[in-house]
C-alpha cells in the first residue's frame, strides 16, 4: 500500500500540492484526473522522488519513502513521464532498461535480467517486435514498449502520465485493458488522464485533483454521482447502460 | 527458427561483422601510416635498425605519429559520441560546442608557461576542456535550454574561448608558430613526451567510460525517467562530461584543434549500430582511431613532398557532412525540447 499524508510539494520553491492524503493499494487501477495545472503530474513526480517534498509523509509498503536510497524506491515504484523521450534504440534495448534499479556499478545485464525483459515483452505483446527500432513503431506500440519496460523493472506500484496521449480511439482502450489486467495481477497501476469516459470504465477508483489538493477519491460510480465532475469540467458524466459517456452539450 | 529469435540471430552477426571490420580498419590504417610516408622506405628499410635512419624513421616520426592519431580520433569520437547523447543532440560535437576550443585555450596559456609536453600539459588541457563542458552544462541546467540552445550557446562558448586564445598569442607572440599549428590540428609534432600522458589519460577514461555505457544508455531515455529507475541524473551527467572533456583534452594535447571528427565517426556508427551506448562506444573508439590514422596518412600522401595539417581534411569532411545532418536530419534530432 502506498500511503500519502499531508503532502505538501512543488517545483523548487514554488508549492503545488496542499496537503495530499491519498491510499493506494494493490490490485486496483486508480485514475487520477482534473483540469490542468491542478497537480496531478506533480504528485507522481513526488512519489518517485524528482519533486522535492516539502512536508508530510509518504510510505511504501509501510516504509518511509524518505529512508530508501533512488535505485530502492525505483525497485518499488516504476513512473513513466508523459510526452517520453524516443530514444533511437531497439525495442529490447530500452525494455532492458528497465532492470537498471536492480543492477548495482559496473551496471551489466545479466542473463536473468534478459529474461525477465523477453517476459515483460511476451507480456504487453511486443516481442516479435524486439529487434525494430523505437522510432519505427506506431504511438500505440511505443507505449507498450515503455510499459514493458515498467514491467521489467518488476515494481508493484506502477506510475504513468498521460499515457493515452497521442493514440488513437482503439489504442487507449487497448492500452487500458492492458493497464487492467497489469492491476488484476495484484499491481497497483497509477494513471493520470485527461479522458474522463476511458478513466471511469476501466478505473477500480478515481482520485480527482483541484488546485493542489484531492477532492475526492471513490469508485467511479461514487464520483460520477459527487458532481464534482460538472463543477470541474463544465460537463456532465452520465452512467448509461453502455458505460460512463460525456454529455458537453451544456 | 521463429522471426524474433533469427532477426536477433541477424543483429548480433551484424554487430560482430561492425567489430571485426573495425578492429581490422584500425589496424590496416595503423600500418599505411608506419609504412607509407613523404619519404619512401622499403618494407626491408623500415626494419633495418633503430641506429638507421629509416629506423629512426620508423622509431620516432611514424610510429609515435600513427599511435597519435589513432588515440586521438578514438578520444574524440568517442567525446563526441557521449556529449550527444548527455546533452541529447546530435549536433553537439566537442569542436562544435567549445570542448575542444577550452582545451585549446589551456595549451596556449600552458604554452605561454613553457609546457609543451608531459602530464602538465594533458592535465591543463583536459582542464579547459572540462571548464567548457561543465560552463555549458550550468548553463543547460540553470536555464533550461532546449536542444537548438545548447549548440548556440556552445559555438558562443568556442568563439569566446578562440578569442581569448588569441589575447593569449598576441600578448606572448614567440608561441604563435605553435598555436597557429594547433589551431588547425595537425599530427606532425607529436613526441612521445605529448603522446605517452595523454595516451594513459584516453585509456583510463575510456576504460571508465566503457563500465558506464549502460548508464548512459538510461540518461538516454529523459530526465524524469531515468530519475525514475532509480539514477541520480546531475552527478550522471557531471561523470560523462568530466571523462569526455578528459578524452577531448587529451586529444588536443596530442593533435590541437581537429574538428568534425567527433560529429562525422559517432552519426555514421550510429546509422549502422543503433544508438544503444553498449555498442556504440567501443565502435566509435575503433572508427574513429582508425578514420584519423586514415586521414593522417592521406594528409602526407595526398600532395608528398608537401604535407598538409590533418584538420583540413577533416573541415572539407566535415562540413558538408554538417550541413547534410542539418539540412537532412529529423527537426528533434537538434532543435527544440
Amino acid at each position: 500500500m502506498l500511503e500519502i499524508k499531508g503532502l505538501c510539494s512543488g517545483y523548487g520553491k514554488k508549492q503545488v500540492l496542499k496537503s495530499v492524503s491519498l491510499t493506494l493499494e494493490k490490485g486496483r487501477l486508480i485514475s487520477v484526473i482534473g483540469p490542468n495545472g491542478s497537480g496531478k503530474s506533480t504528485l507522481l513526480k513526488t512519489l518517485v522522488g524528482i519533486n522535492r517534498v516539502f512536508s508530510g509523509e509518504i510510505a511504501v509498503d509501510g516504509i518511509p519513502l524518505s529512508s530508501l536510497s533512488s535505485r530502492e524506491r525505483a525497485r518499488k515504484i516504476s513512473y513513466l513521464s508523459q510526452g517520453m523521450t524516443i530514444p533511437d534504440m531497439t525495442v529490447e534495448e530500452v525494455v532492458l532498461q528497465g532492470r537498471f534499479p536492480h543492477l548495482s556499478y559496473p551496471c551489466v545485464y545479466t542473463e536473468k535480467d534478459k529474461e525477465l525483459s523477453i517476459e515483460a515483452m511476451k507480456r504487453v505483446g511486443i516481442l516479435p517486435f524486439a529487434q525494430n527500432r523505437l522510432s519505427s513503431l506506431s504511438g500505440g506500440m511505443r507505449q507498450s514498449v515503455f510499459i514493458a519496460m515498467a514491467l521489467a523493472q518488476n515494481t508493484d506500484y506502477i506510475l504513468l502520465d498521460e499515457p493515452l496521449t497521442y493514440l488513437d480511439v482503439s489504442h487507449q482502450a487497448e492500452l487500458m485493458r492492458l493497464l487492467k489486467e497489469l492491476a488484476a495481477d495484484g499491481r497497483c497501476v497509477v494513471t493520470v488522464t485527461h479522458d474522463l469516459p476511458l478513466a471511469f470504465n476501466f478505473s477500480d477508483s478515481v482520485a480527482v485533483m483541484s488546485n493542489g489538493s484531492v477532492l475526492l477519491h471513490s469508485t467511479p460510480c461514487d464520483a460520477c454521482k459527487n458532481g464534482c465532475i460538472d463543477t470541474l469540467f463544465g460537463v456532465q458524466l452520465l452512467n448509461t447502460e453502455y458505460g460512463y459517456i460525456l454529455n458537453n452539450m451544456k | 527458427m521463429n522471426s524474433s529469435s533469427k532477426s536477433c540471430y541477424q543483429t548480433q552477426l551484424k554487430i560482430k561483422t561492425l567489430y571485426a571490420v573495425g578492429i581490422i580498419f584500425v589496424i590496416v590504417s595503423t600500418a599505411l601510416g608506419i609504412a607509407v610516408g613523404s619519404t619512401s622506405l622499403s618494407l626491408a628499410e623500415l626494419f633495418d635498425g633503430l641506429d638507421s635512419v629509416s629506423g629512426r624513421i620508423l622509431l620516432y616520426v611514424r610510429l609515435p605519429r600513427s599511435i597519435g592519431s589513432v588515440v586521438c580520433g578514438m578520444a574524440l569520437a568517442l567525446s563526441g559520441a557521449v556529449i550527444q547523447s548527455v546533452l541529447a543532440n546530435k549536433l553537439a560535437g566537442p569542436s562544435i560546442i567549445g570542448v575542444n576550443s577550452g582545451a585549446g585555450l589551456a595549451v596556449a596559456v600552458s604554452a605561454a608557461l613553457g609546457i609543451y609536453g608531459g602530464f602538465r600539459l594533458s592535465l591543463l588541457a583536459f582542464a579547459g576542456a572540462f571548464v567548457a563542458t561543465m560552463l555549458l552544462n550550468f548553463g543547460v541546467q540553470k536555464w533550461k535550454m532546449g536542444k537548438g540552445s545548447v549548440v548556440l550557446v556552445g559555438v558562443a562558448l568556442n568563439c569566446l574561448f578562440n578569442a581569448l586564445t588569441d589575447v593569449v598569442t598576441t600578448l606572448e607572440p614567440d608561441i604563435r608558430i605553435i598555436t597557429g599549428d594547433f589551431k588547425i590540428g595537425e599530427l606532425q609534432g607529436v613526441t612521445y613526451s605529448k603522446l605517452i600522458p595523454a595516451t594513459v589519460v584516453a585509456v583510463i577514461s575510456l576504460v571508465i567510460l566503457m563500465t558506464l555505457r549502460n548508464e548512459l544508455g538510461v540518461l538516454s531515455l529523459g530526465e524524469d525517467n531515468a530519475r525514475g529507475l532509480g539514477m541520480n541524473t546531475s552527478r550522471m551527467r557531471c561523470i560523462f562530461l568530466a571523462l569526455s572533456a578528459l578524452l577531448a583534452g587529451s586529444a588536443v594535447s596530442i593533435a590541437g584543434l581537429v574538428s568534425f571528427v567527433g560529429l562525422i565517426v559517432p552519426h555514421t556508427v550510429r546509422r549502422v549500430s543503433g544508438n544503444h551506448p553498449h555498442h556504440l562506444l567501443p565502435l566509435c573508439a575503433l572508427y574513429g582511431g582508425g578514420f584519423v590514422c586514415l586521414c593522417d596518412t592521406l594528409s602526407r600522401v595526398l600532395f608528398s613532398p608537401y604535407e598538409i595539417p590533418v584538420g583540413i581534411i577533416m573541415a572539407f569532411l566535415g562540413v558538408p557532412f554538417f550541413i547534410l545532418l542539418l539540412v537532412r536530419g529529423r527537426r528533434s534530432d537538434y532543435a527544440g525540447d
